[in-house]
């Protein structure tokens, strides 16, 4: 059976104004299912919203979250299930911790420690592309370049053993080619490990690039949601139309053979 | 013509001393380029390729370690106002290129009150007008930076540079956190200006298909100096690997057949 995380009914809400509404997602294991939408659109908060981990003064309502069909409550997914990468690397670290003690940290809720620990550290680091792993560990967030500690992030994932990811813009604060690397490890991470990912952006060249589903937010709502190839030879929705306008705009001189 | 000339210019820092031993770090090497008027030349290069330093060096912010930049023939000597009438610079961070304590307004108007004898009035005017040709409102004349969004501020930081018509803009990663709707619209925005009053453009990127859409020649930096030089046509290829690298990178236009694509792989 595929593993499933859905959540129905997300609202969310700061003071009187709604930010977002009635939101239905279901992520399957082995699949990236794409969000996508202008800025202001309601992705990054959705994606907080799902692990509970809402800015103050935001408040949520009625939503129901499901993991393979079980309810479930935010807090035992966060940090077991479902790990979540951020825009920005460097502010999601602790930057007086060495980067071997958010390792162990991690690994110490699944009571691995010792030699073992280290070892599944190493190989993690190996698996995410990063081969220099004692230099690494024993480096702050700031002796670190932007794509690394992206990869860094994603090998604390793995390590807390996650079935889902979900990813928050991951490549936008990246150059050209970081972000390529970033995203082959994506879908060969999705590939071998069965992950189920929910990939944030405003990009649809990235979309178009890794996504099988994808849906499209704006006014925090979803306004379309289809598989990446219906969505790109026949989008509905007005957002899609103008997010594909302008990724075409930019792309399609560049890439006719 | 050639606005700037950039001759055998070699540039580098010192680094370390509170985490590791002092060591220099060697940025350019030897590099040579040429600016013309009216012309809007893309610098590509990946992170650390020492775009930015570049860009720094141009504005005469920095002076190189060895080498010659000069500006219609002369050698550029720090920061002189007929220098900054001709050329100006829009930076990556928006938010932290503006005063937090001043309006809008006020800081698109500094260039006018430094650089020109435009009476007060006529300067509000030429403000609002700079406003409307960036998409902004002549209402957020009044507002704070921390009121505007990311992509309204660095239209704004645009505004400032075009406010005193210089022959030449630097965008410094300008765009790179705008989204792909508000490039485009930028790049048109810029299109017009070019057309309409011979400005030339230095637009610094990662992303190839920003300059495809809106340089006529583009340079690639890498490893301190340029290793590609040509015209943008809608089929170059580049042959310096460290280019062709950067022209793999850009992402697809439509999505793959993936399931095709799948079974490859599990072969």
């Amino acid at each position: 059976m595929t593993r499933t995380l859905s959540i129905q009914g997300l609202s969310l809400k700061h003071q009187q104004r709604t930010l977002v509404d009635q939101l239905d997602l279901t992520l399957k294991a082995g699949q990236v299912h794409a969000l996508v939408g202008a800025s202001g659109s309601g992705k990054s908060l959705t994606c907080l919203g799902i692990l509970d981990l809402l800015p103050p003064g935001v408040h949520g309502s009625g939503a129901i979250l499901r993991l393979d069909g079980h309810v479930v409550q935010p807090a035992h997914l966060r940090g077991r299930e479902v790990a979540l990468v951020l825009q920005n690397p460097r502010s999601a670290f602790n930057p007086v911790r060495s980067l071997r003690q958010h390792a162990l940290e991690t690994l110490h809720t699944r009571n691995v420690r010792g030699a073992q620990a280290d070892q599944l550290i190493l190989d993690t680091l190996h698996e995410v592309g990063l081969f220099d792993g004692q230099r690494i560990l024993d480096s702050f967030a700031f002796q670190l370049s932007g794509g690394m500690l992206q990869r860094v992030m994603i090998a604390l994932a793995l390590l807390a053993d996650s079935h889902f990811l979900l990813a928050d813009e991951p490549t936008s604060d990246l150059d050209v080619v970081a972000q390529a690397r970033f995203l082959d490890l994506l879908e060969r991470l999705v590939a071998q490990r069965n992950l189920g990912v929910l990939l944030i952006t405003h990009d649809m060249g990235v979309v178009a690039r890794c996504a099988d589903q994808v849906s499209v937010m704006a006014h925090g709502r979803i306004v379309e949601q289809a598989d990446v190839h219906t969505l790109f030879h026949a989008p509905q929705s007005e957002e899609a139309r103008t997010l594909l306008a302008a990724h075409h705009a930019l792309t399609m001189e560049a890439c006719t053979p | 013509m050639s606005l700037i000339q950039v001759r055998n210019v070699s540039h580098g820092y010192t680094a370390g001393g509170l985490f590791s031993k002092r060591h220099r770090i060697q940025v350019l090497s030897t590099l040579d380029l040429d600016l013309h008027e009216g012309q809007s030349l893309g610098l590509l290069g990946g992170s650390g390729s020492g775009k930015s330093t570049l860009a720094r060096l141009l504005m005469g912010l920095e002076t190189p370690d060895k080498g010659r930049i000069t500006f219609n023939g002369q050698t550029l000597q720090g920061l002189d106002p007929q220098f900054l009438q001709r050329v100006q610079m829009v930076f990556q961070d928006a938010l932290s290129a503006f005063n937090p304590q001043r309006t809008i307004g006020w800081s698109i108007a500094e260039p006018l009150r430094h650089l020109s004898n435009m009476p007060s009035d006529a300067c509000k005017a030429r403000v609002e007008q700079l406003l409307v040709n960036v998409k902004l409102l002549a209402s957020d004349h009044d507002k704070l930076p921390s009121q505007l969004s990311g992509g309204q501020l660095q239209r704004a930081g645009i505004a400032r540079a075009m406010a005193v018509n210089p022959q030449l803009i630097i965008l410094d990663e300008a765009l790179s956190n705008l989204d792909r709707v508000l490039q485009v619209q930028i790049l048109d925005l810029l299109t017009d200006v070019r057309r309409e009053s011979g400005t030339g453009f230095l637009l610094i990127t990662h992303d190839l298909s920003l300059v495809q859409r809106f340089c006529q020649r583009v340079v690639v930096l890498a490893e301190g100096s340029l290793v590609e030089d040509r015209e943008v046509t809608p089929r170059m290829r580049f042959e310096h690997p460290a280019a062709r690298t950067l022209q793999e990178a850009v992402l697809p236009a439509m999505p793959k057949a993936r399931q095709l694509q799948k079974a490859v792989l599990s072969v």
